[in-house]
């Protein structure tokens, strides 16, 4: 049985996550010990010139001397202001000396790193022994496969697999880290990935539309929260007997004054127990993750985003007006590749909840990214790397969940499920932050968020592999 | 008889100056190119601030010690800010000791130039009156 994931927490009852961290946008770095060493060798380098300008004053000592016989005041005074900038307290040998400081300090820094690296590697080899297979490549463009693995893998006690799941939610950053180097001999996450996702082979998608379902309260979604929440309700649809769907993905049209906007909301995997040769007819596998993963430098689509365009060409959607994809965990990095690859559609904003994206390209000129992200959910560190922090138009906002809605250790699907990034989204609506505001001030304007009665259409899909 | 010229006067006048100011203002041209020199190195000093801390925020570093880090570089941008104000003071005392430098030398031309006149005279005079 495949592990279902926490539906939404309705309006009301969400509790607000605190914000443990945000970058990129108008307001996270990497780290890779070789970047601190990098920044030691500037510093040494500006120390030395502050040093060598200190000892090649601009003013030559003799002259300055001769002329205190006509204005030795003046030339006191002259004296007096050079022996301060160049041998004061604040002067150039003290700064000097203190940008040496700093940069034998980076490199001590940059020797944990070091060493952090090898605890990652240590913890991959701890996993391989647990598990008894070779981790790496099953880490490599999923760590929601390995969680999955370690879900299922009858060869793991209780014990073991809640010390590995309660590792994976306590530090997602050590799994992000770890994947990081176990797949650097592939040449990084989305090479490696690459080489996985070609096993899958060609896909192919059928889109069928399903009038017969309806997520409750389309386009009253008046925040982020409301967002994520519709997402979940997306998500969760169900058939006439009750049994929960797949592939299925919901197109919004507003018909707002502004003119038609579009609303596209993408669930996340639905089966992660995928392996190549064993595809069935549900798009959202494995085989997408990888091939998402990839796509930052395939720059391919993926069957889901192929579904996803042929869902919009059928709801009318047209070129230029002004699209928002809303996606959870894989739902939110094939928004993220569409929205980089564009496809002939405007599609001027993106929210993910919970998707790994770093190996993404970014977010072309006049569009925006804002990614959730649970600091105890590992599916976001399946990409071995985090998300570019400088670019103006990618803002990550991360929360601790777990804090908000008392999730336990190690309860892996829980820290990825909706009502965690409910109150992720709930903490941004409130969030003062430069960049937060930013993103949502543009979707408000682009009269996406705060609309209370425009006129919705909604239209559910199905997508399926024939 | 050969009167000496206005800054050999000088010169003599002021036996501490040393030979190579002795030929006049001439050589306070080291010194006036020190001004401009002092004023590139305060906008050098504060724009090598500025590249520190532009390059720990660019940097691919995260963590409390590159926090740390980049907070220190930030205190060390206004130190260096500081350090050009201290530069730009410098350059701005030296341009003022060069005016009074001038002035004081152009006084001891003219004072000089007198002087030479005056011996003239009396030579002159001297040359008359003494057979």
């Amino acid at each position: 049985m495949r592990p279902r994931l926490p539906g939404p927490v309705p309006g009301g009852g969400v509790v607000a996550a605190p914000l443990v961290e945000v970058s990129g946008g108008a307001g996270r770095i990497g780290l890779e010990a070789q970047a601190a060493l990098d920044v030691a060798t500037a510093l040494d380098a500006a120390a030395e010139r502050l040093r060598g300008w200190a000892l090649d004053p601009p003013v030559p000592a003799g002259p300055l001397a001769a002329t205190a016989v006509l204005d030795g005041v003046g030339a006191a005074a002259v004296s007096a202001a050079l022996a301060e900038a160049t041998v004061g307290p604040s002067g150039l040998l003290r700064l000097a000396s203190a940008l040496r400081d700093d940069a034998d300090a980076t490199r001590q820094a940059a020797l944990e790193l070091d060493a952090a690296d090898v605890a990652a590697a240590d913890a991959m080899r701890a996993l391989e022994g647990v598990l008894g297979l070779p981790l790496a490549a099953g880490l490599v463009g999923g760590a929601v496969g390995a969680v999955a693995i370690a879900d299922h893998d009858p060869r793991l006690d209780a014990d073991d697999r809640a010390r590995l799941l309660a590792s994976l939610t306590d530090d997602p950053a050590l799994a992000e880290r770890t994947l990081h180097l176990a797949a650097a001999p592939l040449g990084g996450v989305p090479v490696g990935a690459g080489l996985i996702a070609g096993r899958y082979g060609p896909d192919v998608v059928e889109v069928e539309r399903r009038p017969d379902l309806r997520a409750p309260a389309p386009g009253r979604e008046r925040d982020l929260a409301g967002l994520v929440e519709h997402l979940g309700r997306v998500a969760e649809l169900a058939d006439a007997e009750g049994r929960p769907l797949e592939g299925q993905i919901e197109v919004q049209t507003l018909t707002t004054p502004q003119g038609p906007r579009h609303v596209v909301y993408l669930p996340g995997t639905d089966d992660l127990t995928t392996l190549p040769g064993g595809r069935d007819d549900t798009v959202r596998d494995m085989g997408v993750n990888q091939a998402l993963l990839a796509s930052g430098v395939t720059g391919g689509v993926s069957g889901y985003g192929a579904g996803v365009l042929a869902a919009l060409r059928r709801s009318g959607v047209r070129p230029g007006e002004p699209v928002l994809l809303v996606g959870h965990s894989q739902g939110g990095l094939e928004a993220a590749a569409l929205q980089a690859r564009a496809g002939g559609y405007a599609f001027r904003h993106v929210v993910t909840a919970g998707s790994p994206l770093s190996g993404v390209a970014a977010p072309p000129p006049g569009s925006r990214l804002l990614a959730l992200e649970n600091v105890h959910d590992v599916v976001p560190a399946a990409d071995g790397a985090p998300n570019d922090a400088h670019d103006r138009r990618l803002t990550t906002v991360r929360g601790d969940a777990a804090a908000a809605i008392g999730t336990r250790p190690g309860r892996v699907v829980e820290e990825h499920g909706f009502p965690s990034y409910q109150s992720i989204a709930a903490a941004a609506d409130r969030s003062p932050d430069t960049s937060i505001r930013d993103q949502l001030d543009a979707l408000r304007a682009d009269g996406f968020l705060g609309r209370d009665d425009v006129p919705v259409t909604s239209r559910v899909f199905r997508l399926r592999r024939p | 008889m050969d009167l000496p010229s206005p800054a050999a006067l000088v010169a003599s006048l002021v036996p501490d100056l040393p030979p190579d100011l002795g030929p006049g203002l001439q050589s306070l041209q080291g010194l006036d190119a020190a001004v401009p020199a002092l004023r590139a190195r305060a906008e050098a000093v504060r724009a090598l601030g500025e590249e520190l801390v532009t390059l720990a925020a660019r940097t691919a570093w995260e963590g409390a010690a590159a926090d740390a880090l980049r907070e220190r570089l930030r205190r060390h941008r206004d130190e260096l800010d500081d350090l050009g104000r201290r530069h730009e003071l410098a350059a701005t005392l030296l341009e003022r000791h060069l005016e009074v430098v001038r002035a004081q030398l152009r006084g001891l031309e003219l004072a000089g130039a007198g002087l030479s006149g005056a011996v003239a005279v009396g030579s002159t005079l001297l040359d008359r009156v003494l057979p």
